[in-house]
């Protein structure tokens, strides 16, 4: 088999017992790999009704036929499981260098099942597997928790594991991976916690083999060479990666802002890239071989900024300082700064850990939830207030414990839900839908809840990258959104970045067609996919996956949106605006072919290939 | 006619130091001038793939502009 190993490994936490077993190329071909192997591994071996933190749910962790090629930003893996937060299904998402060492280590997916009696973490050795024991490193951060593994195992591993966020079980936790990266959304470290996994180690020199590597590496030189648009010296990319995206949203009236209250924020400047380049930035850096180098180190000095925001790490990155900054009113980028450090040592998810907080300040902020019931006053752009709810949220201390449940709950413990902006009880990123109908569409429909990971219209609304359709309009959404749920699934399933990917592997004037992205898995795997016959296989998927949500009760009902959306923009250049997701839903089910509450038909289910799974 | 022009992200190097990139600048042009005329007068590298608003919104370069609309130019990276 090339590109995939063709093996996954299940790992028996009750029973510590580790399995080997391989998959056939035909499944390979039809799933394409990692989060779409992922889904029909969920489908096959777990009821979707499952309690999400029982030991009966699956945690999956995932690379695609493309990650550690030579493929552009081939450096990422997902984590598939159902979600504690949402109840619906995780796929998070991360990048950095674990993914490359992950699929180097001999395995393609990881599948954890039961619950250890006692903290163990799974050691990875060039095709070697075993649990070890992890008590001494129950209750230490994610950094302090990669030095001491590796200086147990070996210089050259890398790490994903879970900080006291995930072994409290806060349905915000992330997975942390090579201390800055996360594969944060949807609780997927609570479900890691929920297991006693603290970790996940791997090392090996275990590179796929390629079909055709002397055509691939032809394909990505072409990638370079456009990717040496984006490197050269006065770049954005260069100069401020995603944190140049504060200034295009704030332009366009969607910037989060006091909990999506309004779409521009005053203190916008203050946390954008200009600020981050001149105060905080080290140097760039960059996913495991990738050439564009988007991440930064930065660093709060304390001297500069105060003892009580001083750190060093990653980020911020845009969907933080949205969320962090702007839904919290927070124009102090030491702090926002600060805060991102905390959410990554901690093992939280910076954009619904935000999310929340905005939701308990409006809350507060309203005189609905008293000073005394948080334990301080907590009104908007209250930064110090900010940091502390984060650190009691890992613990799950004091008010941290509602915070600790994410926002839907939170607005619903305090008998006002339609203070929490989310989606299927998934906080929003930092787009506000009703400047982007395409963003809403998608945060309504996707399978994960409010992610824009899950097909990002907004590189067309917004960016106008490629080929440009106005965010505004509600024409033609159901198609375009279907069309990149898609696309992301693809991306997600091959192992690559979306960042490049779209911009690199697809032509994006013609409509966004995985021209380029169809050759390169083609290439790795020997597979004769097309674009067309690719983004069935990504319907496949994405239809599958519907089928679980499905199976675990969801219907027309719960694909929805937060009722912020419907009232009117206050302000700004989209004053006025709202989202009507009746106007689009009809239209994108009928795309999708799923009857009118929802539920993917039998013909489609057919044509896919999927029936026997209905 | 006076409109007010704003360049975002890293195109605002092409600006002085001390230029006030929130309020932008305002700029004069012809009365009925379109978008694409205005946008060629502008420091913006011309090989560049850039995006451009007018009042927030993307328009069509032939686009007729009017008193007091804001044009706002930045490079198409993507988002985050």
């Amino acid at each position: 088999m090339h590109g995939w190993h063709g093996r996954v490994l299940r790992i028996d936490l009750s029973r510590g017992s580790i399995q080997e077993e391989d998959f056939s190329e035909e499944d390979a071909r039809k799933y394409i790999g990692g989060r779409g192997l992922a889904i029909k591994y969920l489908m096959e071996d777990m009821d979707p009704k499952v309690d999400p933190l029982s030991p009966e749910n699956l945690l999956i962790m995932a690379t695609g036929p493309l990650t550690a090629t030579p493929a552009p930003t081939g450096n990422r893996y997902m984590v598939v499981t159902k979600s504690p937060l949402t109840g619906v299904l995780s796929n998070s998402n991360s990048g950095g260098d674990f993914p490359t060492f992950l699929k180097r280590s001999g395995f393609d997916l990881l599948i954890f099942e039961g619950r250890a009696e006692q903290p163990v973490y799974l050691y990875l050795d060039d095709g070697r597997a075993e649990l070890r024991d992890a008590s001494h490193l129950w209750g230490m951060d994610t950094h302090e928790t990669d030095d001491t593994i590796r200086a147990e195992t070996a210089e050259d591993v890398r790490i994903a594991c879970i900080g006291p966020g995930g072994e409290n079980l806060a349905l915000i936790a992330a997975i942390i991976n090579d201390k800055h990266r996360a594969a944060a959304r949807s609780g997927v470290g609570a479900v890691m916690g929920s297991k006693n996994l603290k970790a996940v180690a791997a090392r090996g020199e275990r590179e796929p083999s390629l079909h055709d590597e002397k055509a691939m590496r032809a394909v990505v030189r072409e990638s370079v060479k456009q990717l040496a648009q984006d490197i050269r010296k006065g770049s954005t990319m260069r100069i401020y990666g995603t944190s140049y995206v504060p200034d295009v949203t704030h332009e366009a009236g969607v910037f989060p802002t006091y909990n999506f209250q309004y779409g521009q924020f005053r203190g916008t400047h203050k946390i954008n890239g200009p600020t981050l380049k001149e105060h905080f930035l080290i140097r760039h850096k960059g996913c495991y071989a990738c050439p564009l180098a988007c991440s930064r180190l930065t660093e709060v000095r304390a001297e500069e900024w105060g003892e009580k925001y001083a750190g060093a790490g990653e980020g911020p990155e845009y969907e933080t300082i949205g969320s962090l900054g702007g839904a919290c009113g927070v124009d102090n980028m030491a702090a926002v700064t600060k805060a991102n450090y905390v959410c990554n040592e901690l093992g939280l998810d910076t954009i619904s850990t935000g999310v929340t907080i905005a939701t308990a300040m409006e809350l507060y902020t309203k005189g609905i939830l008293k000073e005394e019931e948080i334990g301080r006053p907590l009104p908007f752009g209250d930064a110090d207030g900010m940091i502390e709810m984060i650190r009691l949220a890992a613990r799950r201390e004091g008010f941290g414990e509602q915070i600790a449940a994410g926002s839907w709950r939170l607005a619903q413990e305090y008998g006002h839900p339609e203070i929490s902006v989310t989606a299927k009880k998934l906080e929003f990123p930092s787009y506000d839908a009703r400047g982007l109908k395409g963003m809403g569409l998608l945060y309504a429909t996707s399978n994960i809840g409010a992610s824009h990971m899950a097909g990002d219209t907004a590189y067309t609304e917004l960016f106008g990258v490629g080929k440009k359709i106005d965010g505004l309009t509600y024409e033609g959404k159901g198609a375009l959104v279907k069309h990149f749920q898609d696309l992301f699934t693809i991306i997600d399933a091959a192992g690559l970045c979306v960042f490049v990917a779209i911009r690199y592997t697809l032509d994006t004037e013609a409509g966004y067609i995985p021209t380029r992205l169809a050759e390169m898995v083609n290439q790795a795997t020997g597979s004769v996919y097309t674009p067309d016959s690719l983004l069935l296989a990504a319907e496949r998927v994405y239809t599958l996956e519907r089928l679980f949500l499905t199976k675990a009760g969801i219907t027309r009902a719960d694909d929805t949106i937060a009722p912020r959306m419907a009232e009117s923009m206050p302000s700004g250049p989209i004053q006025g605006e709202t989202f009507d997701l009746d106007r689009v839903l009809d239209e994108y089910y009928v795309e999708r072919g799923w009857d009118e509450d929802g539920i993917p038909t039998q013909q489609r289910l057919e044509t896919l290939g999927i029936s026997h799974y209905a | 006619m006076q409109i007010t022009v704003r360049l975002l992200a890293s195109y605002r190097q092409y600006l002085p130091e001390d230029h006030d990139d929130q309020a932008g600048f305002t700029y004069e042009v012809a009365p009925r001038a379109r978008v694409a005329e205005v946008l060629d007068t502008l420091p913006v590298p011309p090989d560049d793939p850039y995006t451009f608003f007018v009042n927030g919104r993307h328009a069509e370069r032939e686009k007729m502009l009017e008193p007091g609309d804001v044009l706002s130019v930045f490079p198409a990276v993507g988002g985050g």
